[in-house]
C-alpha cells in the first residue's frame, strides 16, 4: 500500500460544492451562500486534519456534527446528504475506509447528540412560552370573570343565567330584587314560574318582550325580558342568559337605576322620582274606573322643629312621620313615598268604594297628631294636605300628581294644618297665571315685553310732572307680580332701567318746565327682588353716565319690605342711591313705626302708600274710621321727616282730590291715563 | 355567533361550569407550530405534527416550501436593509425560529428595529420570552386584520418612527386572511399608515403553480385553527396597488432574487408561494 498521501487542499475545494449542494436542497440556514461555504470548508478542514493525524483522530468527528446542528445544517436529509457526499469524496482522495467510517460514525453521533440537546432546549422554551401563555390566559380570563361579575352583581338590570330549560344557575341580586324574594329562594326554580301569564306565547331568543312577573304577596310587576343564548366554543348552546328590566323604573331613569336614587336614605321611602314611576306604573295597571285617591302633606312648622330641636329630632320626626302614613295605609293597596324635604305623598288603590276623601284626611292627621314622645319631649306634628280623587280613565298619572300637589298648594295658602280637594275650576284660573308667568321668559325673548310709561301727576294743580317706567305685557295680568314670582324680574330691573333710560332726555324737556325744584321727572318702582339686586346701583350709574341727564331726575322706589327685612343689597343699594343723587322712594309702605323711622334714617325723599283702605274709596269713609285717621297720621308723619307722599292707583278726580286735601303730592292711577308708549305721553 | 347570541366569561365559581376556554387550545394544532416543524423545530406538539405529516402528505414538497419561504423572507429583509430601511414590522411572525427577522436586520445593522406581531399565544409567549434583552425588538399580540390595534399599539408607537420608511413583512401569512375581509382593503390600510419609501415584502400560496397539491392542503389547513386561501397573481397584484414592485415582479419565491451560490438543483416553480416586494410611491 504505497499510495501517495492525500493532498486535502485540493480536495478540499472539489468537496465543498457538492456538500453545499446538499445543504441548499435540504436544509434552511439564515445565511448567505458565501458564509455557508465558509462554514462547510472549516469543518472540512477539521476532518482531513483528523484523517491525516496518526492515528486518525476520530473522535474529532463528534465536534463537526455538533457544529452542523449549531449551523443550522439539520434538514430532514441533510446527515444522510452530507455523510454521502463526504464518504465518496473522502474514498476518492484515497483516505482509508476504516478511518472514514469511524469519523463519519464520530460526526454522525456528535449530530444526534446536539440535536436532541436542541430539541430539548427547543422543548423547554416551549414549555415555558406555554407556561406563561397559560398563565396569561389564566390571569385575563380572571380579570374577565372579575369585571363581569362586577357587572352582574352591580347591574340594575335583573340578570339569570339558566340551564336550557330556564332552571336558574345564576341569579343577581337586581333580579331578586325585581322578582321580591331573596337569591337563596331562586335556586333550583326556573323563571316561568315567576312569569304572570303563562299562556303567553314562549320568548323568542334574541327579541325583547313584554310580560309580568309576579311578586310575593301576588303583585304583579311589567318587566322587559331578553332571551340570548350562551354557547361554547363550538357553538353547542349550553345555557341561556335572561335580562329582566324593571319597566316602570326603565321608562323612567333609562339604565341608571339604582336602589340609592330611588329611595330616601333617611324613612326607607321610595323618593319622589321612584314615586313617580310607581304611579305611573299602578296608573297603568288598574282598571280604567278603579278610583284613586292622591295626597300631598307636609309638615307645618318643620323649620321651627328644625332649628329648635336639632337636626337629629328633625331627622326622627321624619322618620315618625314615614312610619305613621305607611302605618296609617297598612292593608290598603297604597304607597307611601317622601317626595320633598318635609313632603309626602300616599296614594291609594281603592277597590270600588271610596270612603270620602275627607275621612282618608282625618284619619292621617289623626294619626300623625299623636305626640311622639323623645327624651321626655312631646313632638306631634301637624300637616297640610292636598288630595285628589281621580279614575285612571279621568287624568293620567302626570296631571293626578299635579293636581295632589295644586290642591296642596291651595291648602298652603289657606294657613296651616289646612286641607284642600283638588278643584278643577279654580285650578284652571292659576294655571292660567302660572303659564302665564313661566311664558315671560320666552315673551322677553321675542321681544313681546315693552316699556310703557304711566303719567303721574301733581295732585296740587293735576298736571302731570312725571311718568313711571314699567314693564308690560299685552295682557291684563300685572307684568310685574308674574316676573316676580318666577324670578326673571331679576334681569327685567336692569333692562327696565336702561330702556327707559334712553327717554329720559325727554321727559327732562317736557316735564323740566312744569315740575319743581328738585324733583324727578322719571319713576320706576322696583320689586323685592330687584331691589335686592347688587349691581343695581352700577345700572344706575351706566344709565346716568349714557344720557348724562343729572341724577336728581330719576327716581327709583324700592320695596319697602325688601329693605325693612336687608333683603340682599336692598339697604346698600337705598344709601347708595341717594348718594348718587337719584330722588330715593320707597313703595309698598303701610306704615307702622319701624318703616316710618327708616324713611327718617335714609332719608327718603318720596314715600308711595300702598293701598292703605284695601280697594275702598277713601272719600267715601267716614273721617274718624280708624283707617282714615291712621293714613292721616301716617302722611302728617312721614312729611314732617321731609319726605313726599305718593299714592297709587287712583280712579277717579274725586278720589284724588281727597288725596289732595290730606298732604299727598302726587298721584297715578286711570284716573289720570293708563301706561302707554312715548307718542301717548308726548302726544297728551 | 347568530343574533341574540353573548359570550359571557366563566362565573368563576368553583361549583359553577366555566365557560372560559382554557385560552390555548393544545387539541387544534397551529399553522406557526406546523412551519417551525417544517423548518426542522421543535416548538411543536403532537397534534401540530400530526397535521404537519398530513401537510407532508398533500404537498411532499412541503418541506422546501417552508424552506423557500423562510429564505425569501431573509433575502426581501436584507434588499431592504441596502435600501436604506431600518425598521420593520413584521406582521404573522409566528414562532422564533432560525432566522428571525430581528437577527437578520440587526446583523447587518444593530440598531434596526423590529415590531413582530402575532396572535397565537404560544408564538406571543415565546417571542416575548426571546426578546427579553432586546430593546430593540418587541411583538404585539394582536390579528393582523385588524391594523389600528397593531398600528396603534403602543408598543409600536413607542418603537417605530412613522416618518421614517419601514419594511412592511408579510410573509407566508396572508393565505391565512378570508376574502371576506376585504384584503385589498386591508393593504391599503397598511399602506396609509407607513411613508413613502417604505417597502412590503409579500409571500403566500397560490393554485397557480400546483393546483391539486394546493386543493389538498386547504383541505387540510380547514381541521386547523388557521384555514387557508390561496391566491392567483392577478390577485396577488392587486393587493400591491398603491406600491411599485420591484425586479423580479410576483414570482415564485425561489425564482425572487435567489443567491447564485445556493442552488440546490429542484425546480423553483415547485416553490408554491408567490412572493413580490414593492416600494410605496
Amino acid at each position: 500500500m504505497s499510495e501517495p498521501p492525500p493532498d486535502p487542499e485540493g480536495d478540499q475545494a472539489e468537496l465543498v460544492a457538492p456538500w453545499l449542494r446538499v445543504v441548499a436542497a435540504t436544509a434552511y440556514v439564515p445565511r448567505s451562500s458565501t458564509e455557508v461555504r465558509g462554514l462547510l470548508t472549516a469543518l472540512l478542514d477539521r476532518l482531513t486534519t483528523a484523517l491525516t493525524a496518526d492515528p486518525p483522530d476520530v473522535a474529532a468527528g463528534l465536534r463537526v456534527g455538533e457544529l452542523m446542528v449549531e449551523g443550522a445544517l439539520t434538514g430532514e436529509t441533510t446527515l444522510e446528504g452530507s455523510l454521502g457526499v463526504l464518504a465518496d469524496g473522502f474514498a476518492v482522495a484515497g483516505y482509508g475506509a476504516r478511518p472514514v467510517a469511524a469519523l463519519l460514525g464520530y460526526v454522525a453521533a456528535g449530530y444526534a447528540a446536539a440535536l436532541r440537546k436542541r430539541t430539548l432546549a427547543q422543548q423547554e422554551n416551549m414549555k415555558l412560552a406555554l407556561l406563561t401563555a397559560k398563565q396569561r390566559a389564566e390571569r385575563d380570563r380572571r380579570a374577565t370573570e372579575n369585571r363581569f361579575r362586577e357587572v352582574f352583581d352591580a347591574s340594575a338590570v335583573g340578570i339569570a343565567i339558566t340551564e336550557l330549560d330556564g332552571t336558574f344557575v345564576e341569579t343577581n341580586p337586581a333580579l331578586a330584587t325585581i322578582l321580591g324574594r331573596p337569591t337563596e329562594d331562586l335556586r333550583g326554580r326556573t323563571l316561568a314560574e315567576f312569569i304572570a301569564d303563562d299562556d303567553e306565547p314562549p320568548l323568542v331568543v334574541g327579541e325583547a318582550d313584554r310580560r309580568r312577573v309576579v311578586r310575593p304577596g301576588g303583585d304583579t310587576a311589567w318587566v322587559y325580558l331578553t332571551t340570548s343564548m350562551l354557547r361554547d366554543d363550538s357553538g353547542v348552546a349550553r345555557y341561556r342568559v335572561t335580562m329582566v328590566q324593571d319597566l316602570s323604573e326603565l321608562q323612567l331613569l333609562g339604565n341608571q337605576l339604582s336602589h340609592q336614587s330611588l329611595h330616601d336614605a333617611l324613612t326607607g321611602l321610595p323618593n319622589r322620582l321612584h314615586f313617580e314611576s310607581r304611579l305611573e306604573a299602578m296608573h297603568a295597571q288598574t282598571p280604567p274606573h278603579r278610583p284613586f285617591t292622591l295626597l300631598c302633606l307636609d309638615l307645618d312648622a318643620f323649620s321651627l322643629v328644625n332649628t329648635t330641636y336639632g337636626h337629629a329630632t328633625g331627622d326622627r320626626v321624619l322618620r315618625t312621620t314615614a312610619n305613621r302614613l305607611t302605618a296609617a295605609v297598612a292593608g290598603k293597596e297604597a304607597l307611601v313615598a317622601r317626595i320633598g324635604g318635609d313632603e309626602f305623598a300616599v296614594l291609594i288603590a281603592h277597590d270600588t268604594q271610596a270612603p270620602p276623601v275627607s275621612t282618608l284626611v282625618g284619619a292621617l292627621t289623626a294619626e300623625l297628631a299623636e305626640p311622639d314622645y323623645d327624651a321626655g319631649v312631646g313632638l306631634a306634628v301637624s300637616a297640610t294636605v292636598g288630595a285628589v280623587r281621580c279614575t285612571p280613565a279621568e287624568m293620567t298619572s302626570a296631571e293626578m300628581f299635579r293636581a295632589a300637589d295644586a290642591a296642596h298648594q291651595h291648602a298652603r295658602s289657606l294657613g296651616r294644618h289646612q286641607w284642600a280637594e283638588f278643584d278643577g275650576h279654580a285650578d284652571r284660573a292659576t294655571r292660567k297665571v302660572g303659564t302665564l308667568a313661566t311664558g315671560l321668559p320666552a315673551a322677553w325673548e321675542n321681544g313681546e315685553l315693552r316699556v310703557a310709561y304711566q303719567p303721574v301727576v301733581r295732585l296740587a294743580d293735576l298736571v302731570q310732572v312725571r311718568v313711571r317706567a314699567l314693564v308690560h305685557l299685552p295682557t291684563d295680568r300685572d307684568t310685574a307680580e308674574l316676573a316676580e314670582s318666577t324670578g326673571l324680574s331679576v334681569p327685567l330691573g336692569p333692562w327696565l332701567l336702561t330702556q327707559s333710560g334712553t327717554h329720559l332726555d325727554r321727559w327732562l324737556s317736557l316735564f323740566g318746565p312744569v315740575a319743581d325744584e328738585g324733583e324727578a321727572v322719571h319713576r320706576v318702582l322696583l320689586s323685592a327682588l330687584q331691589s335686592a339686586d347688587a349691581d343695581l346701583s352700577a345700572t344706575v350709574n351706566d344709565v346716568l353716565s349714557a344720557t348724562g341727564a343729572p341724577a336728581g331726575s330719576l327716581e327709583i322706589g324700592l320695596d319697602t319690605r325688601a329693605v325693612l327685612t336687608c333683603r340682599g343689597d336692598a339697604q346698600d343699594n337705598l344709601r347708595t342711591l341717594s348718594d348718587i343723587g337719584v330722588v330715593t322712594a320707597l313703595h309698598g309702605f303701610t306704615g307702622g313705626p319701624r318703616e316710618v323711622a327708616m324713611v327718617e334714617r335714609f332719608s327718603v325723599r318720596t314715600v308711595v302708600l300702598s293701598d292703605p283702605f284695601e280697594g275702598w274709596r277713601p272719600d267715601w269713609l267716614p273721617r274718624e274710621a280708624v283707617p282714615v285717621r291712621a293714613t292721616l297720621e301716617l302722611i302728617a308723619a312721614l312729611r314732617s321727616v321731609g319726605a313726599s307722599v305718593g299714592v297709587l292707583g287712583v280712579r277717579d278726580h274725586a278720589e284724588a282730590t281727597w288725596w289732595a286735601e290730606q298732604g299727598v303730592r302726587t298721584a297715578e292711577g286711570q284716573a289720570f291715563g293708563r301706561p302707554g308708549g312715548v307718542a301717548d305721553v308726548t302726544g297728551r | 355567533m347568530g343574533r341574540g347570541d353573548v359570550s359571557v366569561p366563566g362565573m368563576g365559581r368553583s361549583d359553577a361550569t366555566s365557560w372560559v376556554p382554557d385560552g390555548i387550545d393544545l387539541e387544534r394544532p397551529s399553522a406557526a407550530r406546523l412551519y417551525d416543524y417544517l423548518l426542522g423545530g421543535a416548538h411543536n406538539f403532537a397534534h401540530d405534527r400530526e397535521l404537519a405529516e398530513r401537510f407532508i402528505k398533500a404537498q411532499p414538497n412541503a418541506r422546501e416550501i417552508a424552506r423557500h419561504n423562510r429564505s425569501f423572507l431573509r433575502r426581501s429583509v436584507l434588499f431592504m436593509v441596502e435600501r436604506g430601511v431600518r425598521q420593520f414590522l413584521d406582521l404573522g411572525s409566528g414562532i422564533p425560529t432560525v432566522g428571525n427577522v430581528h437577527e437578520i436586520a440587526q446583523t447587518a445593522d444593530p440598531g434596526a428595529k423590529v415590531v413582530y406581531v402575532d396572535y397565537e399565544e404560544v408564538a406571543y409567549a415565546h417571542s416575548t420570552l426571546m426578546l427579553v434583552d432586546n430593546p430593540l425588538a418587541t411583538i404585539v399580540q394582536a390579528d393582523l386584520t385588524r391594523p389600528d390595534d397593531i398600528l396603534d399599539a403602543p408598543q409600536t408607537r413607542e418603537l417605530l418612527d412613522f416618518d421614517q420608511p419601514i419594511g412592511l413583512l408579510m410573509a407566508g401569512v396572508f393565505h391565512f386572511v378570508p376574502p371576506g375581509k376585504d384584503p385589498g382593503r386591508l393593504v391599503a390600510h397598511y399602506r396609509d399608515a407607513i411613508p413613502v419609501g417604505s417597502y412590503l415584502a409579500f409571500s403566500q400560496f397560490t393554485r397557480d403553480l400546483m393546483p391539486s397539491e394546493m386543493d389538498r392542503i386547504v383541505e387540510v389547513m380547514k381541521s386547523s385553527r388557521d384555514p387557508m386561501y390561496p391566491r392567483s397573481h392577478a390577485e396577488i397584484t392587486a393587493l400591491f396597488a398603491g406600491f411599485d414592485l420591484v425586479e423580479p415582479g410576483i414570482v415564485p419565491t425561489a425564482k425572487w432574487r435567489p443567491d447564485p451560490g445556493f442552488d440546490d438543483g429542484g425546480d423553483p416553480d415547485r416553490a408554491g408561494i408567490y412572493a413580490g416586494v414593492g416600494r410605496k410611491h
